[in-house]
């Protein structure tokens, strides 16, 4: 970084050096003037050059290190050695057999049995349809013996999104500012229920259970298994904790060749009232009035990188790193403008299928708004609503590929970024 | 104009390049200037070879050069004086260097790159490049103090010189522009840049390109034919 860039000193060393018609002199300059004021100009440069980054790194907070991705793999292609993604549910990665027995006595007592989960590729807003119409679907369970019809519901899989309502209070309990995670995938899996079936026989094997899903045959992914980067981890306190100086607390100790270097730690032990965490030397040091060791449960929050070696590519709530989001960040003032507007919306890189066009105030909401746009921080009820009075931000987005199946998805996060900072309006966003 | 850096930025302004210039010893000069240019008040650099009284700031890096028999290796010595003098002019620059400027340079570089926002970087190509820093640090300013219709005006200012902007003063949210220029496609980019940038959402900005709206009472504004309608 210079003030006075386009000037290139060797070009310029060797063009005078040229200029000496006396063979001797150009020797002479060659050797003095070519070889020490180079190398001087360039330390020079070099120097200014590290002053400017370190005066910049100054406001540069280290945004990334909790950023949390979300990913989904098929159970075919999951790899157990995966050092970033690790399965949302551990058990996951273990096929469930559908006990016959079971679904004779679900039926039996009229209960809708839970059969498995799949996910759907389609757009949020046809998703929507599905679950308000509450479409059923008809299907066969395959036995050793014949095949029984019966009819199948679909409901949207609470089990990850409460693991993200979770991690909310994790966060929290950390001392970590809340970022909304990016759960586009997790709203398109379904749990599949049977409602109803013919009367199955005693004591047959389920061999397969097909359902005919209409229109989105197509689209549905059976035996999909949702990962994040975060790694369950267990470790006791290293040695005997310290006493605080507050003589109310004890500081428990982890050593840091117990814990990998690069990765950040959340403690998952919310019941613990912990008053401080930090890291000294790469040793994990937290503050809690517990005098003895503490079992520790951690999530080891993996750092991103490369996406594509997955089937559906990690999806994250990572910030790019600027300069002029960490120094908007400093100042905190409120946005009012277009580009504060866009400059927060596109420092998501998750949102690159989307480009932001333009928001504008409305007095009412345009039609048909909630089958695309939800809350991806629905759990969080503690802020100030006034309810139906509020005026409308509408955003508009233009995608890059109308047709991608993550659009609204995507949409839905970058407005719940966008509503977290106006909460004196209801924003809803537009694809145009 | 009297230091070496103050002349170096001059001539980058008059159109000439840095590797054009050659800075040498005065062989007349006042002891109490670093210029030796024949007029004191000199505003033009008339020539690529630019003389200087290194003894004034520089005597005791160059008074040994300087004091040796002239005639020993005259090109070199003369070519040796003028390379460290643009790695001298290098340090010269640096300066007035403070924090603010950082952080306006790595805005600027972040506006034209796109990292700030990639529609924005479109328009910022059209800002004349020595404009570009104003309007960073507008948006620096803006950062630190929120926005404001006062900035929208300040970097109106910036890009648009003779612009009027009014406000309606029973409804405040409206502003109207009027702007000397016919409408081109390099005036509206640079206009939409700063409406993006710098105009608070809820105002309104209504444009007159070259022709202003008539007022009663003020003949510029009454001429017949010239006379946008409001």
């Amino acid at each position: 970084m210079g003030f006075y860039d386009e000037f290139d000193m060797e070009a310029y060393i060797d063009k005078r050096m040229l200029e000496i018609s006396e063979p001797g002199e150009r020797v002479l300059f060659k050797e003095v003037v070519g070889n020490l004021l180079k190398e001087l100009y360039r330390y020079n440069e070099e120097a200014y050059r590290g002053v400017c980054e370190r005066v910049l790194s100054e406001e540069v907070a280290g945004q990334g290190a909790y950023a949390v991705y979300v990913a989904l793999t098929d159970a075919a292609r999951y790899d157990e050695t995966d050092s970033f993604l690790s399965p949302m549910v551990p058990e996951d990665t273990k096929k469930k057999e559908i006990l016959c027995d079971d679904v004779r006595e679900a039926l039996r007592r009229r209960e809708k049995m839970q059969l498995f989960t799949v996910f759907i590729r389609a757009g949020a807003s046809a998703l929507y349809g599905i679950l308000r119409e509450k479409r059923r679907f008809y299907g066969v369970i395959k036995t050793e013996n014949r095949e029984y019809k019966g009819i199948f519901e679909i409901k949207r899989s609470e089990k990850y999104l409460k693991l993200i309502e979770r991690l909310y209070e994790v966060f929290t309990a950390n001392f970590q500012p809340w970022v909304t995670v990016c759960g586009a995938y997790l709203m398109k899996l379904f749990d599949v229920y049977l409602t109803e079936s013919e009367e199955i026989g005693k004591g047959e094997k389920i061999r397969e259970i097909e359902v005919d899903f209409e229109e989105y045959a197509g689209l549905v992914s059976y035996d999909v298994i949702p990962l994040w980067n975060l790694r369950e981890f267990q470790e006791k306190t290293s040695t005997y904790p310290d006493a605080a100086i507050d003589k109310i607390n004890y500081e428990h100790q982890i050593f840091a060749h117990r814990l990998k270097a690069d990765c950040e730690y959340l403690v998952r032990n919310t019941e613990v009232e912990i008053t401080n965490i930090r890291r000294v030397k790469g040793d994990l040091v937290i503050s809690c009035p517990v005098e003895r060791p503490v079992e520790w449960v951690f999530y080891q929050v993996g750092r991103g990188r490369g996406r594509g070696r997955y089937p559906y590519p990690p999806l994250s709530n990572e910030c790019k790193e600027s300069f002029s989001g960490s120094i908007t960040e400093m100042y905190r003032k409120s946005i009012k403008t277009k580009a504060e507007m866009a400059r927060l919306i596109e420092s998501f890189p998750s949102g690159d299928c989307l480009e932001f066009k333009g928001c504008a105030v409305e007095k009412e909401a345009p039609e048909g708004w909630e089958a695309c746009n939800y809350n991806m921080d629905g759990f969080i009820q503690d802020e100030i609503r006034v309810g139906g009075a509020q005026q409308i931000l509408l955003i508009s987005f233009a995608a890059k590929d109308p047709e991608y199946y993550l659009n609204e998805d995507i949409m839905s996060f970058l407005v719940t970024q966008v509503q977290k900072i106006f909460p004196e309006y209801h924003c809803i966003g537009r694809i145009e | 104009m009297n230091f070496l850096w103050d002349i170096a930025l001059r001539a980058q302004q008059q159109g000439r390049r840095e590797e054009e210039l050659f800075f040498c010893q005065a062989k007349d000069y006042s002891p109490f200037y670093e210029q030796s240019f024949s007029c004191l008040n000199e505003t033009k650099i008339r020539s690529d070879t630019v003389e200087l009284n290194l003894l004034y700031r520089f005597a005791d890096i160059f008074q040994d050069i300087l004091a040796g028999e002239a005639g020993e290796y005259p090109q070199f010595k003369a070519r040796l004086i003028d390379t460290a003098l643009h790695v001298i002019l290098h340090t010269d620059l640096y300066h007035g260097v403070t924090r603010r400027e950082i952080y306006i340079h790595k805005l600027m570089e972040e506006l034209e790159n796109g990292t700030f926002w990639r529609e924005a970087a479109e328009k910022y190509r059209w800002v004349p490049p020595r404009r570009r820093s104003r309007i960073a640090t507008l948006v620096l300013n803006q950062m630190q103090t929120g926005a404001s219709v006062m900035l929208f005006r300040r970097a109106l200012v910036v890009l648009f010189p003779d612009a009027v902007l009014y406000r309606l003063k029973a409804e405040p949210e409206k502003l109207l522009l009027y702007l000397k220029e016919s409408r081109s496609q390099s005036a509206q980019q640079q206009l939409a840049l700063i409406e993006d940038l710098f105009l608070p959402l809820r105002c309104h900005l209504r444009v007159f390109w070259k022709y202003h709206f008539g007022i009663i009472g003020v003949d510029d504004a009454m001429r017949l034919d010239e006379i946008a309608i409001y």
